[in-house]
């Protein structure tokens, strides 16, 4: 009774067929780790001022990296090409960690609001170090972002636009925000005019 | 030399990296020597810069290298974030738990008929999930006279799921928007409900098929409910994957198709089939690498239904069964009536004529399941019949996005379609590929188009309102429904709460560019609900 008429090869290729293999594949990833895995992770350190989270975000940064090796067009591009994954994968983590916690984890809905003394308390009790980290932990995640591309990494507003998916208008104004803002949190820790 | 009508922050924040134009460096040294403010603010940006690039640096863990090279062998990779149980850690470690304890493939059903076939790996341990009753439904088939729709419905209007109260009474209703109308769902397991995440409503109106994200287990959960007798039915458990999310009900409403993976990152997914006439459930793959597609039209007492299958390559078929015979069968794959090649995820238009799919070179991914790694383009085909493709036709459902060099794309991308079988909207994509100017494609955006319009591009985005709550944080969209006439689209959007974890609000947005959306819902309640998803009311619903 089957009239019905499928074709019965529907055959189509694939558009973009996946890049072959290379042999030097490997040896160039694990340059790139040398290089480039304790920048990384100091970057994504700053971004979540938390070590384990930051360790967890490299890893996956250099697994994303490892597979996308293949997309890298060059080396003179590896430092902005891996910056812009760390940078996706950090938003992305801290977003996740935001969005979806466990609905039955009381522990940690019981750290909400956050029980510690707030900056001006704090800032006797803190090394310099830790309350310049504070003060850009409490940035928006953009914000923070920039301003690390910046002034830790020492990157143009061009190269923080191609990490950042920005134009270099955007990447100043926002750079100009971050640093009013990280101006005031550094005045609440005690730092700076 | 130029006047400023304000202090140029902006100057001197680009001055400190030298980026600064010939022009604007002159202007700005002529106004600093004038301006006590804005040497102060040098001085401050300077400070500031001096002081971040002095921060230490911190030594990478010794165990990097050796973490690194593990994941890339063991296939770890994200899931986007709003299919995320949990935090990063504790999501991979309740897994682990579960694997261990042997508490896997949970496959629940309601019994009935065909208890013999489903079932077998149900643990002990999970009794509380398995002592939802088998009885079997009131209503035992698909009535030939068009019941009255349940709770005062009318075809085009929108129905949504609404989970409220404290964690430990929670209750999760459904609302005719329409009339605030609302029914109370009965939990058929002991563990309480999920974040919903999908729901579907049958074209006779007369079912609710739904998925909820339970995040203790990191697992969805889909449910069909029964409307008429307000008969839930848990029908099985899956981990959350990339393409693995669609509840597709067959053109003629009996059958529920959907996906399980029942071993979290096995990467073991397969098809299976609910049947409402019977209550009965059934596992109708058995390779492993099968994804619920789409129905294409019933012809000549048949069900069709595309399935496709995970490659590197990936490849869709089209399967066929008697649509009056049940489920009496257990491998639809052993005989499929045609296949496609390079094609994966068609979704047919419910007239038939229409379909967006994707090409592009795959991998499995331990936590995605199949993702493309390069050519990863939704396309849109406005020619077929029936429900079959022709997929030579197929055109970039974007216009303005192209692969990058080595052809990365989207890795993954959930499409919708108006009952009109012309408007779609495409949404969460995860683009893998070089962006196209500032946040675009935003996985956050929803696009929305008409096949009689032309490709989607970026200001294809609707209007979804503020993204951000009150207390600034980011909304993320988990799901859209579209409106039978493609002109409302009910988006919801999830934000995380101390209280529960995460709430949802819904927003009803036109799908012209210049529509504004409605907040649909309760402000001010404590917690905050969860609202949505939403899911319209056919047009052929009896009135």
């Amino acid at each position: 009774v089957q009239s019905m008429a499928w074709p019965q090869q529907l055959a189509a290729g694939p558009l973009v067929s996946a890049p072959a293999g290379d042999a030097g594949r490997e040896a160039r990833f694990e340059r790139v780790f040398a290089q480039f895995s304790a920048p990384i992770y100091n970057y994504v350190l700053r971004m979540v001022s938390d070590a384990d989270r930051a360790a967890d975000i490299t890893q996956d940064t250099f697994i994303k990296a490892y597979r996308k090796l293949d997309t890298l067009a060059d080396d003179a591009s590896t430092r902005s090409w891996l910056y812009r994954i760390a940078t996706n994968t950090a938003i992305d983590e801290i977003r996740r960690r935001r969005f979806v916690t466990p609905m039955g984890d009381d522990e940690r809905h019981h750290e909400r609001p956050d029980p510690r003394p707030g900056p001006e308390a704090q800032v006797l009790g803190a090394s310099i170090d830790e309350r310049i980290q504070r003060a850009l932990a409490r940035l928006r995640p953009n914000h923070r972002q920039c301003l690390v591309l910046s002034d830790v990494e020492d990157m143009s507003a061009t190269q923080i636009g191609e990490v950042m998916g920005m134009s270099y208008g955007a990447v100043r104004t926002l750079l100009c925000r971050a640093r009013g803002e990280m101006r005031r949190e550094l005045q609440r820790e005690g730092i700076g005019t | 030399v130029r006047r400023f009508d304000s202090h140029p922050d902006e100057l001197i924040s680009a001055s400190l990296t030298g980026d600064l134009t010939d022009v604007e460096r002159r202007e700005f040294e002529a106004h600093l020597s004038s301006c006590e403010v804005c040497r102060e603010t040098l001085e401050a940006f300077s400070q500031q810069r001096q002081l971040l690039s002095g921060l230490p640096v911190s030594l990478v863990p010794r165990d990097l290298g050796a973490r690194v090279r593990t994941g890339i062998e063991s296939g770890r990779f994200g899931l986007p974030w709003w299919r995320r149980p949990g935090g990063l850690l504790a999501g991979v470690a309740s897994l682990a738990t579960v694997a261990a304890a042997g508490v896997v493939a949970v496959f629940l059903l309601n019994g009935g008929n065909n208890s013999s076939q489903v079932g077998a790996s149900i643990s002990p341990s999970t009794s509380a999930l398995a002592s939802t009753s088998p009885t079997p439904p009131a209503s035992t088939s698909v009535p030939a006279t068009p019941a009255p729709l349940p709770m005062g419905m009318k075809p085009g209007d929108l129905v949504y799921t609404s989970l409220t109260g404290p964690k430990e009474d929670r209750k999760l209703a459904l609302i005719r928007d329409a009339s605030g109308d609302s029914a109370s769902l009965t939990n058929p397991s002991e563990i309480a409900w999920g974040q919903p995440r999908r729901a579907s409503l049958s074209p006779d109106g007369q079912m609710l098929a739904f998925a909820t994200l339970l995040d203790s287990k990191g697992t969805w959960v889909v449910y069909v409910t029964y409307l008429a007798t307000d008969k839930t039915i848990q029908l099985g458990e899956t981990f959350p994957q990339a393409f693995g999310d669609r509840l597709l009900w067959s053109p003629d409403g009996r059958y529920l198709a959907f996906t399980v993976e029942p071993v979290p990152q096995a990467g073991s997914s397969d098809v299976w089939l609910f049947d409402r006439s019977t209550g009965g459930v059934n596992q109708v793959t058995k390779t492993g690498n099968a994804y619920a597609a789409s129905w294409a039209l019933p012809e000549n007492g048949m069900e069709n239904l595309w399935i496709s299958l995970g490659s590197d390559d990936p490849t869709t078929v089209v399967t066929q069964f008697p649509a009056a015979d049940g489920l009496t069968f257990d491998d639809l794959l052993a005989k499929p009536l045609a296949k496609a090649d390079g094609i994966w995820m068609p979704l047919v238009s419910p007239d038939g004529a229409k379909a967006l799919f994707w090409r592009g070179s795959m991998r499995r991914d331990g936590e995605t399941g199949w993702i493309f790694v390069t050519g990863g383009l939704p396309q849109l085909t406005a020619s077929g019949s029936g429900g079959v493709p022709s997929w030579s036709t197929g055109a970039p459902l974007f216009g303005d996005l192209e692969p990058s060099q080595a052809g990365e794309a989207f890795a993954s991308g959930d499409v919708t379609w108006a009952e009109d079988s012309d408007a779609y909207t495409f949404w969460a994509g995860m683009w893998n590929g070089t962006p196209e100017g500032a946040n675009y494609p935003d996985q956050n955006a929803v696009y929305a188009g008409r096949v009689s319009d032309g490709p989607l591009t970026k200001t294809s985005a609707l209007t979804l309102g503020t993204m951000t709550t009150p207390e600034g944080e980011q909304l993320g969209v988990v799901d859209v429904g579209l409106s039978p006439d493609g002109i409302k689209a009910a988006v919801t959007l999830v934000y995380p709460t101390p209280e529960f974890g995460a709430a949802a609000f819904l927003r009803i947005t036109p799908t012209n560019p210049s529509g504004k959306p409605i907040e649909v819902g309760s402000a001010g309640v404590s917690p905050p609900p969860w609202l949505g998803p939403g899911t319209y009311v056919s047009r052929s619903a009896a009135p």
